[in-house]
């Protein structure tokens, strides 16, 4: 495995443990139609560390996380999970693809519920066909991860029938139910009026406590500031600014870092 | 079998495209102002107009187009209407597509926004100059490229016509086989002339609706 | 003619009208799947093959179609009965139409749904199977009903080539009796009065599958 690393681990310093990333994107380009919405961009979180990745509309930041579990195919770069590449090389095949999904989970801006099916079961859907557990074991599951976002009330009812913050709780439980070691969040709560947001964003919280390793997208300074270990600021494709959340909020030192948050301050 | 002879056939098919074409002619002559005039009558207020309007439409579209030519051209003779083929054929085939087309002229009238009419209103033009100096040019814009698609579905229905013996492309086709016994090449030409004329027809009304859908949203 | 004599006289081709529907359109959705799944592939010549054969069923009319199948074919010595090859040739051409249908449903569905079950590590059988063609029915089902009912209307041409349907037996009764006012308005009213009863199923049906997966919210 090693051979294929561009970067092997003997480049690092001698006697140290090689500091694998949870998740680590190396060289990332994605480009539309000769438009790079992503310019070259690395970045690694740590296992147990939640970041957090800011930036206005079109400044290529959900383009970049969705790289994290190839659901958008990066033109160039890689993407590492625990120090392995998730792609060998060239287009990835089914079963590459899979596995690093069953790695890495996902919530969207749009939760993207299965309508057809009842909380429960969008929480056992993948789990009975992906991972072969049994219906009776996935729904086990599926009423404890309900639980734990606060909703078991509500396993046998439609996602139609719950309000967005609710669908959104529903929807972090589904991608929990495949055990992934890291978390991606593209705007989870940018859907949702802000009370229903806070119940979205209290379920990260925990979940942040239990040590889960997440990589998030977001509008809510709050939330970054308070709950995230490291701030990335995205403009333009590219990572502006980046460290400890309370100092790249409160002191940035990009003017395109400053621009931005004067903009989402006085709003 | 040769070129030649393929060019031959083609060319004694000709004739009967050119019937064909008329017929569409005239079944667009009759269908479209009555599809216009049944678009009005359904959208009334007054029921006496609206019901009339509405039970044309109901039948037009609910009765196969065959028994609509069957119902013209050998059921109206009891009434003392007594026409020829073809234009016992176009009637049948008018009213059919009258039927049909009035949803879409309907539709179109209505996607003119209630505002345009106020305006007219406000500038003091009578309600028949509204109509057609504001809301029919806005309107047929919509409607002319679903029509088109309605008006290639009715081509390709004049074979129908057929059936009441006029000698259009498809009866041209089956009498010349019956004489050369070259039943599946005669009848495959035919097949291709109305491919030949209602496909590229057909990607030239989805290509103009789905532009015209673009520049709307825009 | 009195009106019970014409009825009974046209209700003998209810049968042949029915079975030449009824088995046009099952073969027809049959036949679409495979023309669907072509026309959406990520393949260029899947979806050339695929919307070739649409275009093709759809751009010659009905009654040619037949003609080419029973009097074209007959050159090759396949012989056909008239419904036969009226089932034929109607399949051939529902066919095109359903797979347009199918097409249409695939569609409605948010390209989200396919998203989330990739994140998921769904195959793409069990995304498609689970998640995107339950979604896709709800869309599929009013259209496709609204089809059947065209279907049962197109199948009078089958009379053209001598399937004895209720279009045939209409016309055999106006020759007999010269009353041909009576009979095809009595004709055109047996059709309506069958499709009323089956476009109300498809509303009912439609209103259930919606409410039972509640697709709209």
């Amino acid at each position: 495995m090693d051979a294929v690393l561009p970067h092997s681990a003997s480049s690092r310093p001698q006697g140290e443990a090689p500091a694998a990333y949870a998740a680590e994107a190396r060289d990332i380009v994605v480009e539309f139609h000769g438009h790079k919405a992503v310019n070259n961009v690395s970045l690694g979180v740590a296992k147990g560390e939640v970041c957090a990745i800011i930036g206005p509309s079109g400044s290529g930041k959900s383009t970049l996380l969705r790289t994290f579990n190839h659901l958008q195919e990066p033109t160039s770069g890689q993407i590492l999970i625990d120090g392995v590449f998730s792609v060998r090389s060239g287009k990835p095949t089914a079963a590459e693809l899979m596995a690093l999904r069953r790695k890495v989970g996902m919530c969207f801006q749009s939760f993207n519920l299965f309508p057809h099916l009842t909380a429960a079961e969008n929480i056992m859907l993948a789990q009975v066909k992906a991972l072969g557990r049994s219906k009776d074991a996935a729904r086990d599951r599926a009423l404890q991860l309900l639980d734990r976002v606060g909703l078991a009330s509500k396993a046998d009812v439609k996602p139609s029938k719950c309000s967005g913050g609710q669908q959104q709780r529903i929807a972090i439980a589904r991608a929990l139910a495949l055990d992934p070691e890291i978390m991606l969040f593209d705007e989870p709560t940018s859907a949702l009026d802000p009370e229903l947001g806070a119940e979205v964003l209290a379920v990260m919280r925990e979940l942040a406590r239990t040590g889960m390793t997440m990589l998030v997208v977001t509008h809510e300074m709050h939330f970054a500031e308070d709950v995230a270990d490291h701030l990335v600021f995205m403009a333009d494709g590219v990572i502006v600014e980046q460290g400890n959340p309370s100092s790249v909020l409160r002191n940035p030192q990009a003017d395109r870092t400053r621009k931005f948050l004067k903009a989402v301050t006085d709003r | 079998m040769t070129n030649d002879n393929w060019t031959k056939l083609f060319l004694d098919l000709l004739p009967g495209l050119g019937v064909s074409l008329q017929l569409t002619a005239g079944l667009l002559a009759i269908g479209l102002p009555l599809g216009l005039l049944l678009a009005v009558g359904i959208s009334s207020k007054d029921k006496i107009v609206r019901y009339p309007a509405v039970a044309v439409v109901e039948v037009g579209r609910g009765v196969p187009a065959l028994v609509l030519l069957y119902l013209v051209y050998f059921g109206l003779p009891q009434t003392g209407i007594t026409l020829d083929a073809m234009p016992a054929a176009m009637i049948g085939l008018g009213v059919s597509f009258a039927a049909y087309t009035s949803e879409v002229f309907r539709a179109g009238i209505q996607s003119v926004p209630q505002g345009q009419t106020e305006a007219g209103k406000a500038l003091g033009m009578s309600g028949g100059v509204i109509f057609g100096k504001v809301v029919m040019p806005q309107a047929l814009k919509i409607v002319v490229p679903p029509l088109l698609g309605w008006a290639v579905i009715y081509f390709q229905a004049t074979s129908l016509a057929f059936a009441l013996a006029v000698p259009e492309l498809l009866s041209r086709a089956y009498v010349l086989a019956t004489t050369n016994f070259q039943y599946l090449n005669m009848l495959s030409l035919a097949a291709m002339l109305y491919a030949g004329v209602a496909i590229p027809l057909t990607v030239l009304a989805e290509h103009s609706s789905r532009r015209d859908a673009k520049s709307r949203t825009a | 003619m009195n009106l019970p004599g014409a009825f009974s006289s046209i209700a003998a081709g209810i049968g042949t009208t029915a079975t030449l529907t009824i088995s046009s359109f099952v073969f027809g959705a049959i036949i679409a799947i495979p023309v669907a799944l072509a026309r959406v592939s990520r393949l260029p010549l899947l979806r050339l093959i695929g919307g070739t054969y649409i275009q093709i069923t759809r751009g010659v009319p009905p009654i040619v179609w037949l003609f080419v199948i029973y009097f074209g074919l007959s050159q090759f010595k396949i012989h056909f009965s008239s419904v036969n090859a009226s089932i034929v040739g109607l399949s051939v051409i529902s066919a095109g139409y359903i797979a347009e249908i199918y097409r249409a449903g695939l569609n409605s569905v948010p390209s989200g749904q396919q998203e989330a079950a990739q994140a998921l590590s769904l195959s793409r059988i069990s995304s498609f199977t689970n998640v995107t063609a339950p979604q896709a029915l709800v869309a599929v089902i009013p259209l496709a009903i609204a089809y059947f009912i065209g279907l049962l209307k197109d199948s009078a041409v089958a009379s053209v080539i001598g399937a004895q349907d209720i279009t045939a037996m209409a016309l055999a009764a106006s020759k007999r009796s010269m009353d041909g006012l009576l009979i095809f308005i009595l004709a055109g009213a047996v059709y309506l009065i069958i499709s009323v009863p089956v476009a109300a199923f498809g509303r009912w049906a439609g209103a259930k599958i919606a409410a039972r997966w509640a697709v709209r919210a």
